[in-house]
């Protein structure tokens, strides 16, 4: 086992050996670290061929990785307004001097050895600049959040028998538009509305909608049905009202629960009930039909706008609705401070599943205040107002992060 | 003049069979006169169904229904209604458990507390003292999203025992028991609690959520002591969210009842667009004299939002059925397509759709919503006319567009309505292009589709 192991050793030595003689070098990583002194008199831009990347280091500066004696590098440094750089130290030494161009630049690593380059950058009087954060940001809604309010989808097909004697099949269809109004379309065995037939006993029509009622995505729902029931005339007249959710109610089956009003008339004979308790069993496909999942991408860049000339900071987002729908909002100015972070409303997006505007769907971000973390920003605090669907909630932006 | 008590005695029976026929004719006249007002009681209110604001019901027959045949049917009802509720809660009650083990099951918990709603509804029901104070147990340490669930369960018994039993949670400091309280006594729906959900919600220092749930409890409610008290605390709520409610709870009622508020609210300068459109939407779900009122609001307010959802608050109003040329002159002269498209949808469940002039109005529609919406419209039309020229150009006009938005990407929302327009139709080329979506489209139109192909009539 030894001399095993003592072979390998061996080879590798060779391998080495054989490449240094070879005026080969292993391309093997390094990384750049610069600082900046005082913090957050001055920026660094960085640019590295290999890996490709590039950035801007504030504050007391950062790091970078590189890949040795390949990658090409160039640094920028930049006083805050009004200053001056004082001096810029290497590993080499004092190398303010070799700096050059208005810009300031350093060039000269073109395939640093080392596996490690410090640049130390001082810069004298000027004004701080705020370092504003810039990047990607997904927020996902918490589905078992349950102090948070859902928006629910409720759009699909449903299929059962009716909680009575009879068990009667139904297959109901529904769609919920963008305003959480919804409408249905089903049959229900030996059930035939009027002017219909054995053959087509289609039941259609707008129902309701769904709304927020305290903190809860709630169905309230109203119709107005006159044919028959096995044959014997029918008329009813009702409205129920109850929560988006579907839970056990009873014996291990699932349902909807809620309340129920209404006045009908079964053979002549009229009858009326108020907030009956009603409890509709649901087979496991409908439950997969309540949607209450969706997310918002948050997209903040620093751009040069074409007229002006001037840098600003532009935010985008893109919701991604229960129903699956796509609502892309357009970009617009956005403005960041240090003690209460970003603040967006974003509306009037355009819906690119159906290709038409939105006007009702909203996003507000309010005090969206970030930390940097390496080269990325998180967000530390935050309110997240969203409405769409008829419904609408707010909370804490953490509960949002995954 | 001769005294007429002797000659009534000389026409009573002289013997025993004699008494015993002329009790039995009389019970079987009774009998006859009671069958006969409970079929006239019946007949009278079958006419007026769901609608007790009809104001054009002569005096005399409303003072009839009021004293005779709206009691009689009454006590029908309730009988209906009993059976109706002995059925729905076999559900609940038929836990195959004796009472102690289904206190043991309720307190045990290992058990899920889902499962646990079947066993509270029976334990609220039976209302002894050892089910009563098994609920009290488990209620205060359920999960807040768990007890308005258990305590509207329990209401929905209508156990007097259990009103006792939720009427002092109604002082507990915790909210969340607030707000079940309030919901299961809601729903038994007795007027004593009325001074207590007015103080609620007359209350600044109560949170919204209790104030919303306590407006949302009187609109349950419905008496008229309960609308007074949302009447009055209207005009005093500075929330909007609590506002919400009460116009919501409001809207439940008999439009008659509520006209004047609703009136001068939407006419009032300085009420908010959005709350205007909560007012009309609340509608929806009033009485269908409430309909004119809604039709004022489409034909003649400045604020899109408001016409649009006047119109769908119309479109659920649906035992009106004589509004189609209203409605389509309305399509004609308005020039959003939201509320376009909200009216397309009113029109559905009229009579004798005027679908030549509409139909050159939704092929120039661009809003692919409103399109949809309109198309419904023609189907429903050529469905009621189908040898129709109507029926031929939905077939040859329509028919192709509906397919392609059903099979090509787009909301489920709209391509679901594609198909429910071709379902609409009921036309052969409406059902041949059903049988096409079916096997080409997505998983979920699929079946939408699938399930608007006709089964031949046996």
């Amino acid at each position: 086992m030894i001399a095993k192991k003592s072979t390998t050793l061996r080879t590798l030595l060779w391998v080495l050996c054989a490449s240094l003689l070879l005026g080969f070098s292993p391309a093997w990583g390094g990384t750049f670290t610069i600082k900046i002194t005082p913090t957050n008199s001055g920026q660094v831009i960085w640019t590295c061929s290999d890996p490709q990347g590039q950035g801007v280091f504030t504050g007391a500066g950062g790091s970078f990785p590189y890949t040795m004696n390949v990658a090409n590098i160039l640094l920028t440094f930049v006083p805050n307004t009004g200053g001056s750089i004082v001096k810029v130290m290497t590993n080499e030494g004092d190398d303010t001097a070799i700096l050059f161009g208005p810009n300031h630049n350093m060039d000269g690593w073109n395939g640093p050895s080392e596996n490690s380059k410090k640049v130390t950058v001082t810069f004298s009087g000027g004004t701080p600049t705020v370092e504003i954060p810039t990047g990607s940001f997904p927020f996902v809604f918490p589905t078992n959040n349950l102090s948070l309010a859902a928006i629910a989808d409720i759009s699909g097909t449903y299929t059962g028998k009716t909680p009575t004697a009879a068990q009667r099949n139904y297959n109901v269809d529904v769609a919920q538009d963008q305003d959480g109004k919804v409408a249905a379309m089903g049959t229900v065995d030996g059930i035939i509305p009027k002017g219909g037939s054995p053959s087509d006993s289609t039941i259609s029509g707008n129902i309701g909608s769904i709304k927020t009622l305290n903190n809860e995505p709630t169905a309230q729902v109203k119709g107005k049905f006159d044919g028959t029931k096995d044959g014997t005339p029918v008329s009813v007249s009702g409205s129920g009202q109850g929560p988006v959710e579907v839970t056990d109610i009873g014996g291990g089956t699932n349902g909807v629960t809620g309340t129920a009003s209404y006045a009908a008339n079964i053979g002549g004979v009229p009858f009326t009930a108020k907030n009956t308790p009603m409890a509709i069993p649901t087979p496991p496909t409908p439950v997969s039909h309540i949607h209450k999942a969706w997310s918002v991408q948050l997209e903040i860049q620093s751009k040069v706008s074409p007229k002006t000339g001037k840098s600003f900071i532009a935010a985008t987002a893109v919701l991604t609705l229960p129903n699956g729908d796509v609502i892309s909002y357009p970009e617009r100015a956005a403005k960041y401070s240090t003690k209460t972070g970003y603040s967006l409303s974003f509306k009037g997006g355009t819906n690119t599943t159906a290709n038409a505007p939105d006007k009702k769907s909203t996003i507000t971000i309010k005090g969206m205040t970030m930390t940097k973390q390496g080269s990325v920003w998180n967000p530390t605090a935050g309110t997240l107002s969203y409405s769409f669907l008829g419904q609408k909630g707010s909370g804490d932006l953490m509960n949002f992060v995954e | 003049m001769k005294p007429i008590t002797p000659r009534f005695f000389r026409l009573a029976p002289k013997t025993l069979r004699g008494w015993v026929f002329l009790g039995l004719g009389s019970g079987f006249v009774l009998l006859l006169l009671a069958v006969a007002v409970v079929a006239f009681s019946m007949w009278t209110e079958s006419r007026y169904v769901g609608e007790e604001t009809d104001h054009t019901t002569p005096s005399f027959t409303a003072h009839v229904r009021r004293v005779v045949t709206k009691p009689v049917v009454g006590v029908i009802g309730r009988q209906v209604e009993n059976l109706i509720r002995r059925r729905m809660e076999i559900l609940y009650s038929s836990t195959g458990l004796t009472m102690e083990e289904t206190i043991a099951r309720f307190l045990d918990e290992r058990t899920d507390l889902m499962e646990r709603g079947r066993c509270a509804y029976r334990l609220a029901r039976v209302g002894s003292p050892e089910a009563i104070a098994a609920l009290l147990q488990v209620f205060r340490t359920a999960p807040a999203d768990q007890k308005a669930f258990l305590a509207q369960l329990i209401g929905s018994t209508g156990n007097p025992a259990a009103k006792d039993w939720l009427l002092p949670l109604l002082n507990d400091p915790d909210e969340n028991v607030v707000i079940a309280a309030i919901r299961g006594l809601s729903v038994m729906g007795k007027d004593d609690l009325t001074p207590r959900l007015a103080e609620f919600l007359a209350d600044p220092q109560r949170s919204e959520r209790v104030r919303m749930e306590a407006a949302l409890g009187l609109g349950d409610i419905g008496t008229p002591a309960a609308r007074e008290a949302l009447t009055a605390a209207f005009p005093v709520v500075e929330e909007d969210e609590v506002a919400t409610q009460i116009l919501n709870s409001l809207g439940k009622f008999p439009f008659s009842q509520v006209a004047d508020l609703f009136g001068d609210y939407l006419a009032a300068p300085d009420t908010p667009s959005e709350m205007r459109v909560v007012a009309v939407e609340a509608l929806a779900y009033s009485t269908k004299d409430a309909v004119p009122f809604l039709v004022g609001f489409v034909e003649r307010d400045a604020d899109a939002d408001v016409r649009s959802s006047s119109a769908w608050a119309i479109s659920l109003q649906a035992q009106v059925k004589n509004l189609a040329p209203t409605l389509a002159d309305l399509v004609q002269r308005e020039a959003d397509p939201d509320v376009r498209r909200r009216l397309y949808e009113a029109l559905l469940p009229q009579a004798d759709i005027p679908a030549t002039p509409l139909l050159p109005t939704v092929l120039a529609e661009e809003d692919i919503a409103a399109r949809v919406a309109g198309f419904n419209v023609l189907g429903r039309a050529a469905a009621q006319a189908p040898a129709s020229e109507i029926a031929a150009s939905f077939d040859q006009l329509i028919v192709p567009e509906l397919m392609a938005i059903a099979n090509s990407p787009n909301s489920l929302n709209i391509q679901m309505r594609a198909v429910f327009a071709l379902r609409q139709a009921q036309t052969p080329a409406a059902q041949q292009a059903l049988a096409v979506i079916a096997n080409t489209a997505q998983p979920q139109i699929a079946t939408v589709a699938r399930n608007g192909l006709r089964t031949p009539a046996s």
